[in-house]
């Protein structure tokens, strides 16, 4: 694990080990706030900075920390991590704050961030550690922000309605209005609505993948073919 | 195995002494940044709190910060107001704590005179838990303002309480206990004059009950409601804290 390639981890965060739709971590906040793409951003940015956080600070202390309270000493990293990062939000992004509410301090008990802390950073030097935090931030914020513009196109017909609460005043006009209102489909911010359009991109996916692999068997099925023929 | 299971003192101690080192740490970087953000957080408590009164007054009716004006409202089962959650026995944190859990009411001042007054209402009835509403009353009963300020109605249906969606909440402004009748203060469908939503009743039912309910408030505590406060010291009392909101929000 000593040398680590970036781009394998950008690799994994982003796709094969995806959080959101491979390692399916941290459901809950994922399924509650991606009513809205605004919503999804700004879970999505607390995660990706707790997890980048956590992920170089855990690093950065693995040689000190013994094994019998690793764990416990990362829960507080990672939890002192939040704390911080919900009082700044609470100052500086205050009506997004209310609007992300308890899943803001519950990011704390978001599995992918331990999992990470515990897994990757607990191991690696601390640049690689930042990097795979930021990457399987990312990998799990870009699901959740996916979510969100398919969740608020279909159940409100708009896009980026009150990005103001995430970018300041100047972002006060930037909603567009994608479908008319009669044309709600209501169930899309309904808690159902979340778990069918996460289905969805799961299946995605794994079509997509599953295809891939598919032409990549018939492709080394003709190299064997031709590789083995001469020896017949 | 033996060497595993003796038990080493000095490890024992090094280990807990790491523990705690790091939870020192921790502790003071969480300490420091809840010192520096302090004074914003306020501030932006503050700013909340002033954007939603002014929201339900009159612009210019007023000449003074309402929002510097807390004071505790008589009799607030009437308004279906929870008592505070824990007691507090010190009368100086009363308001201070009753501010935060949004259960007091405000004065505009107009020349020395209360020219109107906002008060907090929730009705048990709405679709998906309680509705909490703020209104603004003058001076002569009139409504100047109403604005929900908590719901977890049907997103697309009942959510049209909320002006962002429709401009129905904007239908009671200069309404009052007599205007309507009492008959009136109903949506349609009950043979009152307020709009319904199609496919949601039960919301702007449980609203205009509410308003109607702050009106009957407003009229049987009118003396008490609009005259100046003579303590000077309930304009100093209200010093914002830092707060918490853990409410969990709809799905």
């Amino acid at each position: 694990m000593s040398d680590v390639s970036y781009r394998e981890l950008t690799v994994q965060g982003l796709w094969k080990n995806n959080p959101g739709l491979v390692q399916i971590l941290g459901m809950c906040p994922m399924m509650a706030i991606s009513n809205t793409v605004v919503n999804a951003m700004g879970l999505a940015l607390a995660t990706m900075l707790t997890m980048v956080v956590s992920n170089g600070l855990a690093s950065a202390i693995r040689h000190w920390v013994r094994p019998e309270v690793r764990l416990p000493v990362f829960v507080m990293v990672v939890a002192s991590v939040v704390t911080i990062i919900e009082l700044l939000m609470n100052a500086y992004l205050n009506t997004l704050y209310h609007v992300l509410g308890i899943f803001l301090p519950l990011i704390v008990t978001n599995c992918i961030v331990i999992a990470r802390v515990e897994g990757f950073a607990a191991r690696n030097r601390v640049l690689p550690s930042l990097y795979d935090g930021l990457m399987m931030g990312m990998g799990f914020g870009l699901v959740l922000v996916t979510l969100g513009v398919i969740r608020e196109i279909l159940g409100f017909g708009t896009l980026l309605a009150n990005a103001q609460q995430l970018f300041g005043p100047m972002a006060t006009n930037w909603t567009l209005h994608i479908l008319p209102d009669q044309a709600h489909f209501l169930l899309a911010i309904l808690p159902p609505g979340a778990f069918m359009a996460l289905a969805v991109l799961i299946a995605l996916k794994q079509g997509f993948e599953q295809r891939r692999a598919v032409r990549l068997t018939q492709k080394s099925n003709i190299k064997v073919a031709v590789v083995a023929s001469p020896a017949q | 195995m033996k060497r595993l299971l003796r038990l080493d003192k000095s490890r024992i101690v090094i280990t807990a002494l790491l523990l705690g080192g790091f939870s020192v740490i921790g502790v003071g970087l969480v300490a420091l940044t809840q010192e520096a953000t302090r004074e914003r957080i306020a501030q932006s408590a503050l700013a909340v709190l002033l954007g939603q009164i002014s929201a339900v007054l009159v612009p210019g009716s007023f000449d003074n910060n309402p929002a510097d004006t807390a004071f505790l409202l008589p009799d607030p089962v009437s308004l279906n107001l929870p008592p505070l959650k824990p007691p507090i026995a010190d009368p100086h944190q009363i308001l201070n704590a009753s501010t935060e859990a949004g259960i007091v009411g405000f004065r505009a001042m107009k020349a020395g005179e209360v020219a109107a007054v906002v008060l907090p209402v929730i009705t048990h009835f709405g679709y998906s838990g309680d509705i909490k509403l703020i209104i603004g009353v003058d001076r002569s009963g009139k409504v100047t303002g109403v604005r929900v300020t908590r719901q977890n109605e049907t997103p697309g249906l009942g959510d049209k309480i909320e002006p962002e969606k429709s401009p129905w909440i904007f239908g009671f402004n200069d309404k009052s206990l007599n205007n309507p009748t009492k008959q009136g203060w109903a949506v349609k469908k009950d043979g009152g004059v307020f709009d319904q939503f199609s496919g949601a009743t039960i919301t702007p039912r449980a609203v205009v009950g509410a308003i109607h309910q702050a009106l009957i408030y407003v009229h049987a505590h009118h003396a008490q409601l609009f005259t100046a406060p003579s303590q000077p010291e309930q304009q100093t009392l209200m010093t914002p804290q830092t707060t918490r909101h853990n409410e969990v929000p709809h799905e």
